[in-house]
């Protein structure tokens, strides 16, 4: 079912719904457009995109992935990470 | 409170902060003591032209006070309630001190539980309600008055209660 394996490297979709409506996402502003590596596949479940509003909402694969975390907050040092829990709709191959 | 009196607040929050930080160099510490005191001034428009901009602007005032800060800050639509990474809120000391649920907030918590089992609302929906806050709302309000609030927003949108039971209901307490 998922479509990463644990290595992958993947971009984050520098995509801006929040500016197209009333929308829910769970993927901070600040990898949007980053590159980073799937860690593991978390499960799959309920979009919360679409909990949000009461819809219909189809189970989506959770990822554990990792980025560096000097090129995203200018901070830290180089082997510092941000690991964060990102759905497989946000994610395409890099 | 005077604007003289924030700056002398955020100055006095600052050291306390500062003493348990290691700024890597004395110019990213000046930097940040600028920006702070830029915060505590925000809205009494006498620190510079830059910060006569309004609460409901973040996405343009961050970007002017990048111009000024240590840890620059993405040019993105981010929401307000997006705020990981975003400079001014690295600056601000976090408050990690235990402290105890109210009745109130037992109460809210509790409801938010009772409206989940009988499937009347998702948590990911009072997230949703909390997130379309007003940004001066959303900062002025503690935790739990965030959630009330998106859970009275949400069921009122969905009919649960109307606007007139809320306001009959409240005007009994």
């Amino acid at each position: 079912m998922a479509a990463f394996a644990p290595g992958a490297r993947v971009r984050v979709r520098n995509d801006w719904p929040e500016t197209r409506g009333p929308v829910h996402i769970r993927t901070p502003h600040y990898v949007r457009g980053a590159q980073g590596t799937i860690v593991r596949t978390l499960g799959a479940f309920h979009n919360p995109e679409d909990l949000a509003f009461a819809r219909p909402a189809p189970p989506r694969a959770l990822y554990h992935v990792r980025f560096e975390q000097p090129p995203i907050w200018h901070q830290g040092q180089a082997g510092d990470d941000v690991l964060i829990e990102i759905y497989e709709h946000w994610l395409e191959p890099a | 409170m005077s604007a003289n009196g924030l700056v002398k607040r955020a100055g006095r929050r600052y050291s306390r902060h500062m003493d348990n930080a290691v700024p890597r160099d004395n110019d990213v510490l000046e930097r940040a003591v600028k920006l702070d005191r830029a915060h505590m001034l925000d809205g009494a428009h006498t620190l510079d032209g830059a910060y006569m901009l309004d609460g409901a602007n973040m996405l343009a005032r961050d970007n002017v006070l990048e111009k000024d800060n240590a840890v620059p800050d993405l040019e993105v639509p981010r929401a307000h309630h997006d705020m990981g990474g975003v400079s001014k809120y690295i600056c601000e000391p976090v408050d990690i001190a235990p402290h105890a649920l109210t009745d109130f907030d037992k109460e809210v918590d509790a409801l938010r539980q009772i409206l989940g089992m009988k499937g009347m609302m998702t948590v990911d929906e009072l997230r949703r309600g909390v997130e379309a806050i007003p940004e001066a709302d959303y900062h002025r309000l503690t935790y739990y008055r965030r959630w009330i609030r998106s859970i009275t927003d949400t069921l009122v949108r969905k009919g649960v209660i109307t606007e007139a039971e809320l306001a009959a209901a409240l005007a009994h307490t």
